[in-house]
């Protein structure tokens, strides 16, 4: 025994503390897969800030729209008051208050070749000529001199007078002949403005509004369209990136990162006028690419992990330098969520949020560089892994109707994990940031 | 020159200079030891690639309990067992029966290069080389090998012997052909 002492103490001595220079190209080859590591992890983060920055934007102008849809709301004239507009105009609150109701009546005057003349019934035109009228209020909107061939009625008097014989009044049509101006394009000849004594600011703004610029029929909000997407069935792809607060796969790393995508089917039915209750069935699968210090289970061929190192049954996993894996985790999640609709136009706009039970199928541990076997772990009694995990969901979903049946919505989202994924873990859950489609075919 | 605490916190910010510096200092070091766990000098040199590539993403776990040197080291032996482990299992090591030493047991290694006496280690069967290195060089016991390797005390022990017994073969075939190239 003493003999095999001397015998491996003297090669220790030997060749324990050599060393050997490597050749140049081993710097080579590491500095060209350091700088391949640092562009993949440089691109892994960019794509998170690239999703981050369109979710950012979408939610600025889903918030703008929705700002500015309150706002229109909010104004005073409403689509209704529009529409009782169009067909009744008001009467200015102006001095115009004592034009006599013969005058209100006719719009426009008659123009009058003979200017002393006071207009007659007969050559009265109706307000009738669009084309004439937006003329003329694009050329009030460039003259603030107001100064158009329009009688002045400023002695309350003659209006009084003109009251009792329109004919035979003594309007003075000539007081702003001065600074008449001719429109241009305008039969000044044959047309005049509503005859209004200007003493304070002019409201164009009520002569816009007595525009027939948009249908009424599109001004009314037609209510049973609204309300009409009761029941819905949708498709769903999601992608995204997870955290996890710490590693499952290492005693060393403290957190882990990853990708996650989802495919799947739910169904939805409004409950409420903005209460909407979805539910359905979805495909799972979550990749990790962490680092793990264990390797070999009953094999040496196998890649190992913490879960397995913590499985009581497990004996043979040993330690080994740290070495990078895949973990792939698949599940079937089962989301029951309660949304609400803030406005359901042609875009939609509408909050989610509720839970998720992921039933977990199968684990699945590989070496990326091919040197070692798979490792598949699916739940039970025996497993790692727990069966069920319930998670906490809130999503916004952003949609565009097309046609009459269908809708295609983008939907960033949040997904928090209530549970760990390892039976003998009390922490580490999971965080899920995703963006994904929905194509939505609604029942009529 | 960057004390080792600095040097460390520069290779944690991918600071390309500190980590080229980290790899002057320590790869021939390194390298011997993956020479003795390798076959040829070619897988020697990937285990050393594959040895940095892992110290560099896991030196922000260092945490200065123990020497730098020893914690390199250890990941040194880590991936060459890693690297040998898809062969080891395709050959598992066999029991062999104990064969005791021949009693002029004081060989003079002082006399052999190391690049000779890595050339002997190196022509050991893979089960034997790993084992004697983990047991003579490491100062692992038996039963931490047979843990590491998953195999068992037993097989780890005749690993052992029978890789002394080779070298000792080894080392007396190439003593005698220096002596004759002495005489001669």
């Amino acid at each position: 025994m003493k003999k095999e002492r001397i015998f491996d103490k003297n090669w220790k001595n030997a060749i324990d503390g050599a060393e050997a220079t490597p050749s140049p190209s081993v710097w080579n080859n590491i500095l060209r897969e350091l700088v391949i590591q640092e562009g993949n992890s440089i691109r892994q983060r960019l794509t998170f800030y690239q999703r981050l920055a369109v979710a950012s934007v979408l939610v600025a102008i889903i918030l703008s729209g929705w700002i500015g849809y309150r706002w229109l709301q909010s104004d005073e004239v409403t689509p209704h008051t529009k529409f009782a507009t169009q067909h009744n105009p008001p009467k200015p609150k102006t001095t115009t208050d004592s034009i006599p109701n013969a005058t209100q009546k006719n719009l426009l005057l008659p123009a009058k070749k003979d200017r002393n003349q006071p207009p007659s019934s007969t050559e009265v035109k109706p307000l009738s000529d669009v084309n004439n009228l937006a003329k003329a209020q694009s050329f009030l909107k460039n003259d603030n001199s107001y100064d158009l061939t329009v009688a002045a009625f400023t002695d309350k008097k003659r209006h009084e007078q003109n009251e009792d014989d329109l004919s035979t009044s003594e309007i003075d049509y000539t007081k702003n002949l001065n600074h008449s101006k001719t429109l241009e394009g305008f039969d000044s000849g044959e047309y005049r403005l509503p005859v209004v004594a200007i003493t304070s600011q002019p409201k164009y703004v009520e002569i816009v509004r007595v525009l027939p610029a948009i249908p009424a029929s599109f001004m009314a909000p037609r209510k049973s369209e609204a309300e009409s997407e009761k029941i819905w069935a949708a498709v769903t792809a999601t992608s995204g990136n997870t955290i996890a607060s710490s590693n499952p796969y290492s005693y060393t790393s403290t957190s882990s990162q990853g990708n996650s995508y989802s495919v799947g089917a739910l169904g939805g039915i409004l409950i409420a006028t903005h209460w909407v209750v979805q539910s359905g069935l979805l495909y799972v699968n979550q990749v990790a690419n962490p680092f793990s210090i264990i390797a070999g289970n009953n094999s040496l061929s196998s890649v190992a992990s913490y879960a397995l190192v913590k499985q009581p049954s497990t004996t043979a996993t040993n330690y080994s330098s740290a070495y990078a894996i895949v973990s792939t985790n698949e599940f079937v999640s089962l989301p029951v969520m309660v949304g609400y609709v803030l406005t359901k136009k042609k875009f939609a706009w509408q909050i989610n949020s509720g839970i998720s039970t992921d039933l977990f199928l199968r684990n699945t541990l590989t070496d990326p560089n091919g040197q070692m076997q798979s490792y598949s772990q699916s739940a039970g009694a025996d497993s790692p892994y727990r069966t069920t995990i319930v998670a906490g969901l809130f999503n916004n979903e952003v949609s565009y109707r097309l046609g009459k049946n269908y809708r295609l919505a983008i939907v960033p989202g949040v997904k928090y994990s209530l549970s760990p994924l390892l039976k003998s873990q009390s922490s580490s859950n999971l965080l899920l940031l995703d963006i994904g489609f929905r194509f939505r075919y609604i029942f009529r | 020159m960057l004390d080792e605490k600095q040097l460390i916190t520069d290779c944690v910010n991918e600071k390309r200079e500190a980590q080229r510096i980290l790899y002057d200092r320590y790869s021939r070091r390194l390298m011997a030891i993956c020479l003795r766990y390798c076959r040829t000098r070619a897988e020697a040199e990937d285990v050393l690639q594959e040895t940095f590539l892992k110290i560099f993403a896991s030196l922000r776990t260092f945490r200065f309990e123990s020497k730098l040197e020893t914690w390199m080291t250890r990941i040194t032996i880590n991936t060459a067992l890693n690297f040998q482990r898809q062969r080891l299992y395709l050959l598992p090591m066999v029991d062999v029966t104990e064969i005791q030493l021949m009693e002029d047991e004081n060989v003079s290694l002082a006399d052999f290069h190391f690049s000779e006496l890595i050339k002997i280690v190196q022509a050991l069967p893979d089960g034997c080389r790993i084992v004697f290195n983990l047991f003579a060089i490491e100062g692992y016991v038996h039963s931490e090998i047979a843990s590491m390797l998953n195999i068992s005390e037993g097989t780890s022990k005749s690993q052992l012997f029978r890789a002394r017994t080779l070298l000792r073969e080894k080392i007396d075939q190439a003593s005698m052909k220096y002596e004759e190239g002495k005489n001669i």
